[in-house]
C-alpha cells in the first residue's frame, strides 16, 4: 500500500473514531447521577444545585398527603437522622407506600421541596443471595425511561 | 512501539479484575447507615410470647444485639441455626446480650416459627405494624444491629449472619471501645 | 432422594470433568492416544451425570420438595407446573448447574464431531472445557449449591417471582445461555490452536457454524428479554441500558465483530491475532455476563455478602481464564505477523476493519457504563448511575455507521475496487436513498434522524438487491438457466451468503423498529372515572369499568377499556394490577394491542378517588417490527447454518 493511501486510511480512522470518542465523553460526563442520603445531600447540597441527583430513604410513616382528585402527592424521604420534603406528581410505583424504602431523582434545588420526576419504590427485603432481582430490574427500567424524556 | 498493545491489553485485563478484586472487598451490603453512631430510637413494645414488654432501656450498660427478622423470612430460617449457637456461645457474657424483634408478622406466625425452629432463649419483641422497623431504618429482613452500653448503634449488618461473623465483625468493635 | 441422587451424580461429573484436564495433557506428554480417548469417554459421562443432576433438581421441583433450599425459593404449591419445570435456572445456583450442562452437552457433540478431522486440537479442546466445567461444577458443589436441604422445611415455598412467571422469561434466560455457552467452543478451538503452535485458519473454518449459532441464541436471547420488559414491566418500553442487559449485549457486540472479521481472515489471511482477540473477549464477556447478573455484584443490595467466597473463587477464576488467555495471546502473537496489508480504503477488508473498529467501540462504551458505576462505588463508597442518555447518544451514530457499511458491503470487493466501478455501482442504490428520504420529507417526517435512517436503510436494502440481482442475471447468461433456477441455485449454492443478506434484512426491520418506537412514542397520562373517554392519535379509549378476576395464585383489579381505531378497528382492552399470595409485591399488567405499524400500550395505575383511576397509555410506533425482524434473522442464520461442511473439507 502506497504513503499516501496508508495516510488517508489513518486520517479516515483518526476523524471518525476521534469525534465518536468525544461524543461518548461528552455525553458519559453529562449522564452520571448520583445518589445521596437525606443527610448527605442536606448537609452537601448548596454546591449541587440544579444538578440531577437521586435521593434515597424510607418514605416516612404519616407523611404521605395525596391531593384529591389528581396524582400530586407529598411526603418525606427520611434516612432516620434527617428528613427531606418532597413533591411528585404522576403514577406511582407498585410497591410505593409509606414505611418502604424508595429512590427519588430529580433536579435538585437547595431549600426548596425536591420535585421528583421519578420515584422508584423498593421492595422490603427478604435478602436471599439472589440472581438478577427482577424488581431491580423493572426499577431501573421505570427510571431509565423517565431520563430519556 | 511494535509490542505496545501487548502491554496494554495485559494492562486493561488486570485492572478490570483488579477492580472487582477491589470491589469484593467492600461489602455492597455495608450499605453506610446513617444511623450508626447515633443513639437508638428506644422503644418498649408487646413481647410475641404474651410476657412483660421489651424496652430497649433496661439493656444499657451491655452491648446488644437486635435482629429483626419474620417468619415471612426464608432467609431467616438459614440465619436462625448462627443465632441459636451465637445465643448459647455467649450466654455467660455480662457484656453482651441480644433480643429479637419480630417484624411485619403475624404473632402465630412468629410463634411458630420459633416452636418448629428452635427457639434461642432471648427476648422476642412484636412489631407487627414495624413501628420499630422504621424508626431503625430497617429496609428487609433479616438486618441485624450492635447497640454499645450507652445506647449508641455501631454496627448495621444487612441480610444474614453467618458463621464467624460475632468474631469477625463484632468482637472488634466492642473491644475496640472498653 | 432425587436431590441426593443429583447432588452425588454432580460430584462424580466434577471428579471426571478433572480427569478430562488432566488426561488429554499426560497423553500428549508421553504420546499414548488412549490416554486422549479416557478424555473423551469422561466428557460423555460428564453430560449423562449433569443430565442426570439437573432432573433431579427438577424433579424435586415437580414433587413440592420444599426441603430443598433452592426449591423453597424459587417455587411454590400454587405454582403452575410449567414453571416448576422452568424454575430450573428461575435462581443463582439452579442456572449455575443449568450451564455447566449445556457445556458438558455442547463439548459432547464437539468431540464426537471433530473426534477425526481435527485430531491435534482435540487434546487441548478436552481440557479447555474440562477445565470451564470443573470451574463451575466446583462453584455450584462448593460455594452455591442448589442441593442444599432446610433442616426445617418450611409448608409453602416462597414462590416465584411474579415478574418471572411469563413464557418471555422462561426461555430469556436458556437462549442467552445457550449462547454464552456456545461461544466456549471456539474459544477452545482458538486455545488449542495457540497452545498447538499450529495457528493457521484452522480453528476459525471448524467453528464457524458454533460461533454462528451461539451468536444467533444470544440475539434471541436478548431479543426475548426485550420482549419481555415490554409485555411484563408496563413501562411501555423495551430495552434500558439497564445493567443486566448490558451484560449481555456486551458478548453480543464483541461477537458480531467476530464473526464478521472472521470472513476477512478466511478471504485474505489478516487480522489472526485480531480474531483471537475477539473470540476470548467474546467468551469472557460471556463468563462475566453470567457471574455479573448472578452474583448480584450490579444491584448492590444483592450481593454475596454473607458469603464472601463465593466472590473470591468466581475472581480466582476468571482470572485464571483470562490471563491464561491473553497471555497465550501475547505469547504466540510473534508467529501470527500478517504478511497481506490493506490494500485500499475502498476494499471489503477496510469495511470490515471499519465494521470491526465499529462494534468494539460500541463494546467498550457499554463496558465503560456498566463498570463506571462499580469502580466509583469501590474506590469512593459514592454511589451513581450512568443514565439511558449517554448510551442513546453514543449508539445513533454507531447505528448509522455501520448501516452505511452494510450498504456498501456487497458493493465493494476484496483488496480493492476501482473508483469508476464503484461509482457506477453507487448510482442506483444512492438514488433510491435520495428519493426515499425526500419522499419522508415531503410526507411531513420532520426528524432528521427518522429521515437518514430511512435513507441509509433503503441503501442497504437497494445495495443488497443490485448484488442479488447480478447474481442472477450472471446465472442466466452463464448457465442458460431460467430465472426462477437461477435464483434457486444462485441461493442455495452460496446459503451462507444470502443467509447473511437474510440477516441484514433482519437487522434493518429492527432498526426501523428501534428508530420508530424510540422517536416517536406517545406518552398520555391521565385519571379516568368510568364512562370517560379519551384519544391518543387515531385510537379513541372508553373507560367501562373496574372488575375483580382470579387466576390459580394471583387475584387482580381489571379495567374494561372498549378501544375504537382507524378503519372501524374495535375492541376491548383488559389492563390489571395483580396480587399474588405468596408476595407482598403487586404487579402490573398492560394491556397490548399489537398491530403491524404500531402498538396501543395501556397501564392502568392506583384508584386516585373511590371511582376514578390513574390510567398511562402508549402509542408505540413499528414495535413489532423489531420482534418481527428478529425472526427473520433467526430465518438467515437457519439457512447459513445448512451450508454443510463440504466447502470446508475441500479447502483444506
Amino acid at each position: 500500500m502506497q504513503a499516501n493511501r496508508r495516510l488517508f486510511l489513518i486520517l479516515t480512522l483518526l476523524v471518525v473514531f476521534g469525534s465518536l470518542g468525544s461524543l461518548i465523553w461528552t455525553s458519559f460526563t453529562g449522564s452520571l447521577v448520583y445518589f445521596h442520603t437525606p443527610t448527605e445531600i442536606l448537609a452537601t447540597g448548596a454546591s449541587k444545585a440544579g444538578q440531577k441527583v437521586r435521593i434515597g430513604g424510607m418514605v416516612q410513616a404519616g407523611s404521605l398527603v395525596k391531593e384529591a382528585g389528581t396524582q400530586k402527592i407529598r411526603f418525606i424521604i427520611s434516612d432516620g437522622a434527617n428528613q427531606l420534603p418532597v413533591r411528585y406528581d404522576g403514577m406511582t410505583p407498585d410497591l410505593f407506600r409509606e414505611g418502604q424504602g424508595v429512590v427519588a431523582e430529580g433536579p435538585w434545588q437547595p431549600g426548596q421541596d425536591f420535585m421528583a420526576a421519578t420515584i422508584l419504590a423498593k421492595h422490603s427485603e427478604d435478602y436471599i443471595p439472589v440472581e438478577m432481582s427482577a424488581e431491580g430490574i423493572a426499577r431501573s427500567k421505570e427510571s431509565m425511561l423517565r431520563s430519556l424524556q | 512501539m511494535k509490542n505496545l498493545w501487548k502491554v496494554i491489553l495485559l494492562v486493561s485485563v488486570m485492572t478490570i479484575l483488579a477492580l472487582f478484586a477491589l470491589g469484593l472487598e467492600n461489602d455492597p451490603r455495608n450499605i453506610p447507615s446513617p444511623l450508626v453512631g447515633r443513639p437508638a430510637s428506644p422503644f418498649s413494645v408487646p413481647a410475641l410470647d404474651d410476657g412483660p414488654p421489651v424496652t430497649l432501656e433496661s439493656y444499657r450498660g451491655r452491648w446488644l444485639l437486635v435482629n429483626f427478622w419474620g417468619s415471612w423470612c426464608i432467609s431467616c430460617r438459614s440465619e436462625h441455626r448462627y443465632l441459636m449457637k451465637l445465643a448459647r456461645m455467649t450466654a455467660d457474657r455480662r457484656d453482651f446480650a441480644m433480643i429479637g424483634v419480630d417484624f411485619k408478622d403475624t404473632r402465630d406466625g412468629g410463634k411458630e416459627f420459633l416452636a418448629s425452629l428452635g427457639d434461642p432463649g432471648y427476648r422476642q419483641a412484636f412489631d407487627p405494624d414495624q413501628k420499630i422497623a422504621i424508626d431503625w431504618g430497617v429496609y428487609g429482613a433479616p438486618e441485624t444491629y450492635l447497640v454499645d452500653p450507652e445506647g449508641i448503634i455501631r454496627h448495621k449488618q444487612v441480610g444474614p449472619l453467618y458463621e464467624g461473623w460475632f468474631e469477625k465483625i463484632a468482637l472488634p468493635i466492642m473491644e475496640k471501645k472498653p | 432422594m432425587w436431590i441426593e441422587l443429583a447432588h452425588f451424580a454432580t460430584i462424580i461429573a466434577l471428579l471426571l470433568a478433572l480427569l478430562q484436564i488432566a488426561t488429554p495433557i499426560i497423553g500428549v506428554g508421553i504420546q499414548r492416544p488412549v490416554w486422549i480417548r479416557v478424555a473423551r469417554q469422561s466428557s460423555y459421562v460428564v453430560t449423562l451425570l449433569l443430565t442426570l443432576a439437573s432432573a433431579g433438581l427438577v424433579v424435586s421441583f415437580l414433587n413440592h420438595d420444599f426441603s430443598v433450599k433452592y426449591v423453597a425459593e424459587h417455587a411454590s404449591r400454587s405454582l403452575p407446573t410449567f414453571y416448576l419445570v422452568t424454575a430450573l435456572w428461575g435462581g443463582h445456583e439452579g442456572s449455575l448447574l443449568f450451564w455447566a450442562w449445556l457445556l458438558s452437552l455442547f463439548t459432547t457433540i464437539a468431540v464426537w464431531r471433530h473426534w477425526s478431522t481435527h485430531a491435534s486440537s482435540i487434546p487441548w479442546i478436552l481440557s479447555v472445557l474440562g477445565t470451564v466445567i470443573s470451574g463451575f461444577l466446583i462453584l455450584v458443589l462448593f460455594l452455591s449449591s442448589p442441593f442444599e436441604r432446610l433442616t426445617n422445611p418450611p409448608f409453602d415455598g416462597r414462590d416465584l417471582n411474579p415478574l418471572l412467571q411469563d413464557p418471555g422469561m422462561v426461555f430469556h434466560p436458556p437462549f442467552l445461555y445457550i449462547g454464552y455457552v456456545g461461544f466456549a467452543i471456539p474459544f477452545a478451538f482458538a486455545i488449542a490452536a495457540l497452545i498447538n503452535g499450529r495457528i493457521t485458519d484452522e480453528w476459525i473454518l471448524a467453528t464457524r457454524r458454533w460461533t454462528l449459532f451461539s451468536w444467533a441464541m444470544l440475539t434471541t436471547g436478548i431479543i426475548f428479554g426485550a420482549y419481555w420488559a415490554y409485555y411484563e414491566l408496563g413501562w411501555g418500553g423495551y430495552w434500558a441500558w439497564d445493567p443486566v442487559e448490558n451484560a449481555s449485549f456486551m458478548p453480543w457486540l464483541v461477537a458480531t465483530a467476530f464473526f464478521h472479521s472472521v470472513m476477512v481472515q478466511e478471504r485474505r489471511r489478516m487480522f489472526k491475532i485480531w480474531n483471537l482477540f475477539l473470540i476470548i473477549t467474546t467468551f469472557a464477556l460471556s463468563l462475566l455476563g453470567t457471574f455479573l447478573v448472578r452474583s448480584g455484584v450490579l444491584s448492590s443490595v444483592h450481593a454475596f455478602a454473607s458469603d464472601p467466597g463465593r466472590g473470591v473463587y468466581i475472581l480466582i477464576f476468571m482470572a485464571i481464564i483470562l490471563l491464561f488467555s491473553f497471555g497465550l495471546l501475547v505469547l504466540r502473537a510473534d508467529r501470527l505477523r500478517t504478511e497481506v496489508q490493506l490494500e485500499s480504503l475502498f476494499s471489503l477488508e477496510a469495511a470490515f476493519l471499519f465494521n470491526n473498529l465499529f462494534f468494539i467501540i460500541a463494546g467498550l462504551t457499554v463496558l465503560l457504563g456498566t463498570l463506571y458505576p462499580l469502580a466509583v462505588e469501590t474506590l469512593s463508597s459514592a454511589k451513581v448511575t450512568v443514565g439511558a442518555p449517554y448510551y442513546n447518544k453514543v449508539f445513533v451514530p454507531i447505528m448509522l455507521g455501520v448501516l452505511i457499511l452494510m450498504g456498501l458491503g456487497p458493493l465493494l470487493t476484496w483488496r480493492g475496487i476501482n473508483g469508476s466501478r464503484l461509482r457506477s455501482s453507487l448510482v442506483k442504490p444512492l438514488g433510491i436513498s435520495v428519493l426515499g428520504m425526500a419522499g419522508c420529507y415531503l410526507l411531513g417526517v420532520g426528524q432528521p434522524y427518522a429521515i437518514l435512517m430511512v435513507g441509509l436503510s433503503l441503501f442497504a436494502i437497494a445495495a443488497h438487491l443490485t448484488d442479488l440481482g447480478r447474481g442472477i442475471t450472471r446465472r442466466m447468461t452463464n448457465a442458460k438457466e431460467g430465472i426462477l433456477t437461477a435464483t434457486v441455485t444462485l441461493l442455495t449454492r452460496n446459503k451462507r451468503r444470502y443467509g447473511g443478506f437474510v440477516v441484514h434484512f433482519g437487522i434493518l426491520m429492527m432498526a426501523a423498529g428501534f428508530v420508530g418506537s424510540g422517536l416517536f412514542q406517545e406518552e398520555k397520562n391521565l385519571i379516568m372515572a368510568p364512562g370517560d373517554f379519551t384519544a391518543i392519535d387515531h385510537w379513541r379509549l372508553t373507560f367501562e369499568k373496574i372488575v375483580t378476576v382470579k387466576g390459580s395464585n394471583w387475584e387482580a383489579q381489571e379495567a374494561i377499556i372498549r378501544v375504537e381505531g382507524p378503519r372501524g378497528l374495535t375492541m376491548t382492552l383488559h389492563p390489571q394490577k395483580r396480587d399474588y399470595q405468596n408476595q407482598q409485591m403487586p404487579t402490573t399488567e398492560a394491556a397490548i394491542f399489537s398491530g403491524f405499524f404500531e402498538d396501543l400500550y395501556v397501564v392502568l395505575g392506583d384508584a386516585v378517588t373511590d371511582n376514578t383511576w390513574a390510567f398511562r397509555i402508549y402509542r408505540n410506533p413499528l414495535v413489532s417490527w423489531i420482534w418481527g425482524g428478529s425472526g427473520v434473522m433467526a430465518l438467515g442464520v437457519f439457512f447459513s447454518l445448512l451450508q454443510g461442511r463440504r466447502r470446508e473439507v475441500s479447502r483444506q
